[in-house]
């Protein structure tokens, strides 16, 4: 069913009503829960330190845990749309301030594929994430939603603030994309 | 093994975030009210960031199958996908309108594929992506006259979403194979590779007649869909309708 590492499903509303009571252990518990997704979600959408962001989007969580209201999935979903404010923040400023160095890039250096992976057609997580990134930013924001912050088309497009269709039209292009890359990749000679 | 290339690209994405690589270096410095906790944390995610998040291969990988993936094999199923991994994405018959408005909002390709991810037939599912792709080159290309697609794709959809739940495969595939007929476009669009999802239909040319076979009411209008004018202006190969059923290929990708 659902694809989770085991142990993050534990008693959710026990440790939401615990963390905003103050108590450590289950805030813990529900930093596990987020922080994964918040940073996987930083990385592919190409954010120069998604170490500082990731720390902004913690705070604001705690900041605002109390006010926060809903289950396991509601709670990622608020995480992520707290983190992609932060990122579209964090790529406004970094625009301004260019001389930044960029961690992304070093990750892009490295070769993550084996190369008896890909001659076997193979793809691990680290390519797959190469291949959200190549998306367009617009493209990439859906997709990441969708699958870090378990949000449905309706919730992106909420978060968003695009139309529905817009955003079904963006996944849609986003999947031909990908699928476009993963050929080209996959058999570079014969396109 | 088509939704399952979208669904693993996703599930791979999600382990790792969820894994132990993302969550556990966060674990002994998460963000408290200690306020050097969080610098601590940041050094541990920097590093880890750097290092490029290693050890994900033990994830295993995403398998794409080498031969004989259908066109549009990263396409279908990913509202499917999403739901497998726990997304929902509402019922059927949500979705059948959604893609309705979608075909209503000049996006009629996007509404086909939209619908491919209801029906659980995959005859009706290869036909609805393929017609998709049609229309798709078509518009790249800009060739043909799009009102008819339109049209088409408009009864077909309205079809399944007043179905909805009870939606007859042959039926759709048929209505989907008699749309956008006569692709024209280059070959790289159109990733090479035998037809092999698509049992073999009957050798009618399925031309795009027009609608006056409302769906809704023959039950049993499926790929025989009457009419016989080819679809489109330009005959092409007369293919219109892809006599062989396969309808998986425009012949240009075809060896």
């Amino acid at each position: 069913m659902r694809v989770m590492a085991r142990g993050l499903e534990v008693d959710f509303p026990k440790a939401l009503a615990a963390a905003k009571r103050g108590d450590e252990e289950a805030w813990r518990h529900l930093f596990q829960i987020i922080a994964g997704r918040v940073v996987g979600f930083l990385v592919v959408r190409g954010v120069r330190d998604p170490e500082n962001v990731a720390g902004e989007v913690f705070a604001d969580v705690v900041r605002s845990l109390k006010r926060f209201q809903g289950d396991r999935r509601d709670f990622v979903s608020w995480t992520l749309t707290i983190a992609h404010r932060r990122m579209v923040d964090a790529v406004r400023s970094s625009v301004r301030r260019p001389e930044d160095p960029t961690p992304a890039d070093q990750l892009d250096r490295r070769d993550p594929v084996d190369v008896e992976d890909a001659a076997l057609g193979l793809v691990g997580a680290d390519r797959a994430r190469h291949l959200l990134a190549r998306l367009t930013p617009e493209q990439a924001d859906v997709l990441a939603l969708r699958i870090y912050g378990e949000m449905t088309l309706p919730e992106v497009a909420r978060r968003l603030d695009k139309p529905l269709t817009a955003v079904t039209s963006l996944q849609h292009r986003a999947l031909e994309a990908l699928r476009r890359h993963l050929e080209g990749d996959r058999a570079p000679n014969s396109g | 093994m088509s939704p399952d290339t979208v669904t693993e690209f996703i599930q791979i994405l999600r382990e790792e975030a969820d894994g132990a690589d993302f969550r556990t270096l966060s674990a002994p410095a998460i963000p408290s009210a200690a306020p050097g906790a969080m610098a601590r944390w940041r050094t541990r995610l920097a590093t880890a960031a750097a290092a490029g998040v290693a050890s994900v291969a033990a994830l295993g990988g995403l398998a794409y199958a080498a031969d004989g993936s259908a066109p549009g094999a990263v396409l279908y199923g990913i509202d499917r996908a999403f739901e497998a991994i726990g997304i929902g994405n509402g019922g059927e018959h949500e979705r059948l309108e959604e893609a309705v408005a979608l075909a209503e909002h000049g996006d009629p390709a996007l509404g086909l594929e939209h619908a491919a991810g209801v029906t659980g037939d995959p005859e009706a599912h290869a036909a609805l992506i393929q017609a998709a792709e049609r229309l798709m080159l078509r518009e790249q290309n800009q060739v043909g006259e799009q009102t008819q697609a339109r049209l088409q794709v408009a009864e077909l959809l309205q079809y399944m979403a007043q179905n909805a739940g009870d939606v007859d495969g042959p039926t759709v595939a048929g209505l989907a194979r008699s749309i956008g007929g006569d692709p024209v476009g280059p070959p790289e669009n159109v990733p090479a590779g035998p037809p092999d999802e698509v049992p073999v239909g009957p050798p009618d040319g399925v031309p795009a007649g027009p609608p006056d076979t409302t769906p809704g009411g023959s039950g049993d209008g499926g790929p025989g869909a009457s009419g016989d004018t080819p679809a489109g202006s330009n005959g092409g190969q007369g293919n219109g309708g892809d006599p062989q059923g396969s309808g998986a290929n425009p012949h240009g990708g075809s060896r």
